[in-house]
Parts: C-alpha cells; structure tokens; sequence
C-alpha cells in the first residue's frame, strides 16, 4: 500500500494504492475506491487512465515536483504529488523553518544505516555528486547534491542510525 | 500561372501558402531563421534558404536578401503572408523592380490604405461612413485637444502608420489628453516612418466586423461577406466567425457595398480586408481601416464562400483575372475559428515560451486546422506566438459552435500553454451563445470553473500512478501478476467504450 497526496487546482488529495489478492490496483480517493490502471502509450507522452469500466485520454508531461496533466483540452498545472508522509513531513518543516532559498537540506529519505558520507564542510560539490550512503534493507541508498553547492555542515557521521526526514547535510546553492 | 513562388514569412501562414503553391503546381520556396531550421515550412518547401539568427531584424525583415533568394532559386513570385513585410510598400516595390510578382495588392494601393488618415478621406469621398474623427493628421497638442472637445470624449488617439492595435490609446477625459498625446508621439517617433497621429470617437459597445474582398485590378471586385471578430484581447483577434451573428441581410449587403466601394477606390488588386467598426447601441457601421494583405482569420471565409483565397491570390498575381462572379459566391453555413496561441490567458494572455512536448491536433468532419508547429517544435520568443488554428464549418452557427468544441476536446499540447481553454470557456458564455458579444468579451469572461469532483479525483489518481510508475513497483511480484487490464473481470471492449 502505498500513500500519495496530489495537489491539484488548489485543494490537497490523499490517494491510496493497493493490489488485491487478484493483482488488481485500487485506487482509494476521497471515500470513493476504484480499480484503476494507467496505460502509457509508447513513445508519447499520452495515457489512458482506466477508471472502473470508463477510460479516460490523459496527456502528461514533466515530474512528480509539477505534473502537466491534459484532459479533454483542459490543462491542469502543476499538479503536485508527493508520498504523504513526504509531504507531511514538509509540512511540518515549512512552519518551523525560515529556510532561505539558496539554503538546502538533504534529509535522509528513508530509515537506516549511514554507511558513507563523502565531503567535509566547506567543500564545494558538483550536482549529482554522492554525499551520504544509507544502507536500508540490504541496500545502499546514495543520496546526491541536487545542484551545485557548497557543504555548509554535516550533522551525521557514519555508523549512525538514522529515520526517514533526519537531516543529513545543509548545502548552500553556487 | 507563376512557376515557383518564394515563402518570405514563417509558421502557419508560411504552410498555408506552400499548400496552395503545390495545389496550384507551382514549387514553393521556404525561408528560415536559424529557430526555423528544422520547422515544417522548411521540410514541407521544395526548397528552402537559411535567412539568419533568429531576430526578425536578421531574417524575415531582410528584404533584400528575401528578393536576392528568390532570384537565385529562380522564383518569379513572392508572397509575403502577414505581418513581416506583408504591408510594406517599398518593399513590394523592390519585389516588382526585380522582376517577380508580389503576391499582394500594388505598392500604390499599400501606401494609399497604410496612410489611416488619407484613408478616412477616400473613405468620405466615397460616402462610406467613418467614425467622427480628424481627416487631417494632428498637427499639435492644441489641435488635438480642440477636436477632441468636439467629438466629446472618450476619444481613440491612433497613429497614421498604425493598424491591428499599435500605437493606439483610450483617452477617457481632457486632463489625460496631454499625457497620451505625449506618450502616443514617443512611441511612433519610434517605431514608425509616419509620425502623424489622429483622433476618433471611442464607441462603446462595439463590434469588428470586416469584409472579405477579391479584386483583379481590371474592374472585377468581389466580396466574400463578413467575419466578426469582435473577441479580442489587447486588439488582438482570438475568435472569429463568419457569417456575423445578430447581423441582418440588408446590413450584410450594405457593408459588402461599402466595401466594394473602398475596394475599388485604391485600384485594389489581390484579397484584402475592409474592417468596420459596427456600433451595436445605433445599429451603425464605419469603415475603420483596409488591411491590404491575406488575413490570419481568411480560413472561415473559405469555408462558408468555399473559395480558396490564397490560390485566388496566387491566380491574381499571375495576372489572371477573377472568373468569379458576385452572384456566384453564395455563402453557406457557418463557420469559426479558434487561435491557438502560446499564452496564458489566467496570466493575462502573457506569452508561454518552451518545448511542445506533445501534440494531437483534431480532425474528422468539418474540422480544419491550419498549423504552423510540429511536435517537438519549440516556442521561442522571437516570433508572434500565434501556434495553430482550429477552423470548423458545419451547417448553421449551434453546429460550428459544437463542432469547435468537440475540435477542442481532442486538441492536446503540452509544453507550453494555449488560449485552449479560454477557447473553450469562451465557446459556452452566454454573450458569444446568443452573438451579442463586442470587443469587450474577453474582460467580462469570468475565470475558469471549479474542477468538478471526479475529474480531480481522475487527475489526482493519474498523477499519483504517474508517480508510482517512476518507481520500483508496487507489488514485488507485479511482473508476474496478470495486470488489471488483462485480468480484469470487465470485457475488454468496454473499456474504450
């Protein structure tokens, strides 16, 4: 199961997926519960979201952050979507922090072990450079600069435990 | 018939003229600024030269590198599209010195008709009404203010050299006259070689209506009736219909009169456009201006008249004349058309630039879509962001509108936005429904509707899956699981039902 929240046109929705024992995906939304699909078409940018036993054309471009989504000529954007405990964990940061926007936090995006973190404060990281790698499930996890910055601090050291949202390294945007 | 006709313009126009070129068995030459290489007048011409970078300035103003290529590629014609060089005089001038045709009416009859003042005065010599206003450009402030007192404001200050909505100001009240006259003299000092500017009487609750007119120089003049083009957003045309609703037959045949009138008072040759003003409250027309070139709105004159017009203007340059007769061009049905530009109107129509990730245009019956832009294509800021238009014909008005909204239904670009949706808000307002609409629609259109609850739910589901899709699966056996699709308890059929 898996939880989503979508903003779309203003207003925040819970969306819940699941299979069923038949492998069929429901969708939940609002009270109402659906079995849904969304069929890519190759090579195009164009979907078909099975909704119960209606089918509905969708064109969608660009990423979870602002989905462009096309419906019957009608274009919706940005349509957000986030894992919920994501999004209510931003949230709660956004009413704590006054976060400047050249100031970046990398959270650790899921629980488990720090096993690598490469960098010292102070050094200057190219975007896509590994930072920190957190072993979670038998798997390392790298988690990435996401641009051009400089590493302001590192509040995790290896070895340490850590949980979905803990912060890991305050960056500040080059 | 001309042999091989050089393109000098870009986007839908630049297509629309080719098509008629080879429709015709003429050869079509394209040009294009370094953002046009790869566009479809350049793959779709027969052959096409590179004009420079991609400010107008460096390419498509270029005239005479324009007339160098079609000497070079051995044209013996030119059509110039609108916009660009469309209506400049010296520049049809230099085409015809060079020996090609310019597909277009004679360097005389631009001058003549790109003077807005001089003509107002063919216009009153040939007892066509005009809105009360100066026949003589406003030689001062002082001048300005005293005719402004006789016409009694509001009052349109509007530059000889103008046309389309350039350089025109509202001037609400005296003490703002100053102001606008200072502004208004700045900004064709600038822009254009005519710096003479002109008043008019503002009317209110107004519509555009304008008549589409063919001539061949020897005498024969034609109308194809009139198109209202009253919704517009900063004078910028964004829906246009033809016949005009709410307009009765002997006003029709009046303004194709006047139109003919003013047609044939410059020595007109090609198609043009007589535009009207059309004051709803009086029930009165005045001939605003002549536009001496092909229209981006002539598709629903097509349709309903069924006459190729720029096959017709090709014909014309060629030097055939109009086999046409007015009792023949029997208008049928209705037709509307809808500009797909790349703007934002919940942004006040600001301009939207990127990359068209995806494109479906619509077809089936009726529906014709004039387009300048490919998937892939992107939408650059150096251009008019005029992309496409949707243009339908069905039988009577209710139809077209249908027709146009089922057109709109199917239409998807994404990458960048489009007047789309305003097009389709716009189709289902009272005021274009019953036709009572005037150049003041755009601003009383509300904002778009709420999202109804199962549509935000779909879209909610859909992005949430989108999301899903761009992860490791959900279920850890989903490769081996029968997909809901194909285990589903449902027939198939009814799924696209």
């Amino acid at each position: 199961m898996r939880r989503y929240t979508v903003e779309i046109a203003g207003q925040a929705l819970e969306v819940v997926l699941e299979h069923d024992r038949r492998g069929r995906l429901w969708a939940e939304v609002e009270g109402q519960r659906m079995v849904v699909e969304l069929r890519p078409l190759a090579g195009r940018a164009l979907y078909t979201l099975i909704w119960g036993r209606r089918s509905i054309g969708l064109g969608c471009a660009g990423r979870g952050s602002g989905y462009r989504l096309q419906r019957e000529g009608q274009v919706y954007h940005p349509v957000k979507v986030e894992r919920s405990a994501v999004h209510a964990l931003r949230r709660h940061l956004k009413g704590r922090s006054l976060a400047r926007s050249d100031r970046l936090e990398l959270r650790a995006h899921l629980p488990g072990l720090v096993v690598k973190v490469a960098g010292q404060p102070g050094q200057l990281v190219r975007q896509g450079q590994g930072l920190v790698i957190i072993e979670a499930m038998k798997m390392e996890n790298e988690l990435r600069a996401p641009c051009d910055c400089l590493i302001e601090a590192i509040k995790v050291k290896v070895g340490a435990e850590v949980k979905r949202g803990t912060l890991l390294c305050i960056l500040r945007r080059s | 018939m001309l042999k091989r006709v050089l393109v000098a313009n870009r986007g839908e126009i630049a297509l629309r003229v080719i098509r008629a070129c080879h429709e015709l068995g003429s050869e079509a030459i394209a040009v294009y600024s370094d953002a046009d290489r790869d566009g479809l007048p350049a793959r779709l011409a027969d052959g096409a030269y590179r004009l420079g970078p991609p400010p107008v300035a460096q390419s498509y103003l270029r005239a005479r590198r324009l007339i160098a290529i079609a000497r070079r590629a051995g044209c013996d014609g030119l059509h110039p599209g609108y916009g660009l060089l469309a209506e400049n005089a010296e520049f049809a001038a230099q085409v015809e010195a060079a020996g090609l045709a310019f597909v277009g009416p004679s360097p005389n009859a631009i001058r003549l008709m790109g003077d807005k003042v001089a003509a107002r005065r063919l216009a009153r010599e040939h007892q066509v009404p005009t809105v009360p206003g100066s026949f003589a450009p406003l030689p001062d402030l002082a001048q300005a203010r005293r005719q402004a007192e006789r016409l009694g404001y509001p009052v349109l200050l509007k530059a000889a050299a103008g046309g389309g909505g350039k350089g025109l100001r509202l001037v609400s009240r005296p003490d703002e006259l100053e102001n606008a006259y200072e502004r208004a003299a700045a900004e064709v000092a600038q822009g254009f070689a005519d710096r003479s500017l002109y008043l008019e009487k503002f009317i209110p609750r107004a519509k555009h209506i304008e008549v589409q007119v063919l001539a061949d120089g020897a005498g024969q003049v034609l109308h194809c009736y009139e198109r209202d083009c009253s919704v517009q957003r900063r004078h910028q045309k964004l829906i246009e219909e033809s016949p005009a609703p709410r307009l009765g037959s002997e006003k029709r045949a009046e303004l194709g009169r006047a139109a003919l009138e003013i047609t044939r008072a410059c020595g007109y040759r090609s198609a043009g456009t007589v535009e009207f003003l059309y004051d709803i409250t009086e029930e009165r027309y005045y001939f605003l201006e002549m536009n001496t070139r092909i229209q981006v709105e002539h598709p629903v004159s097509e349709l309903v008249t069924g006459i190729d017009l720029v096959q017709q203007q090709l014909r014309l340059a060629s030097g055939e004349k109009l086999s046409l007769t007015q009792q023949q061009l029997r208008p049928r049905g209705a037709a509307l058309e809808c500009r797909i530009y790349a703007e934002d109107a919940q942004q006040d129509f600001a301009p939207s630039l990127g990359q068209i990730e995806e494109l479906i245009l619509p077809s089936g019956p009726g529906v014709r879509v004039d387009s300048g832009v490919d998937r892939g294509d992107r939408v650059t800021r150096y251009y008019d962001p005029l992309l496409l238009k949707l243009i339908v014909w069905a039988e009577d008005r209710p139809g077209a509108i249908a027709r146009m909204e089922r057109a709109l239904k199917e239409f998807t670009l994404l990458g960048v936005a489009t007047t789309a949706e305003f097009h389709r808000r716009a189709l289902r307002a009272a005021g274009f429904l019953d036709g009572s609409y005037d150049t003041d629609f755009v601003a009383s259109l509300g904002p778009p509707g709420q999202l109804d609850a199962l549509s935000r739910r779909q879209l909610a589901v859909a992005a949430a899956l989108l999301r899903e899709a761009q992860r490791a699966p959900l279920a850890p056996d989903a490769a081996r699981t029968e997909s809901a699709w194909k285990g589903a308890s449902w027939p198939d059929e009814t799924l696209y039902g």
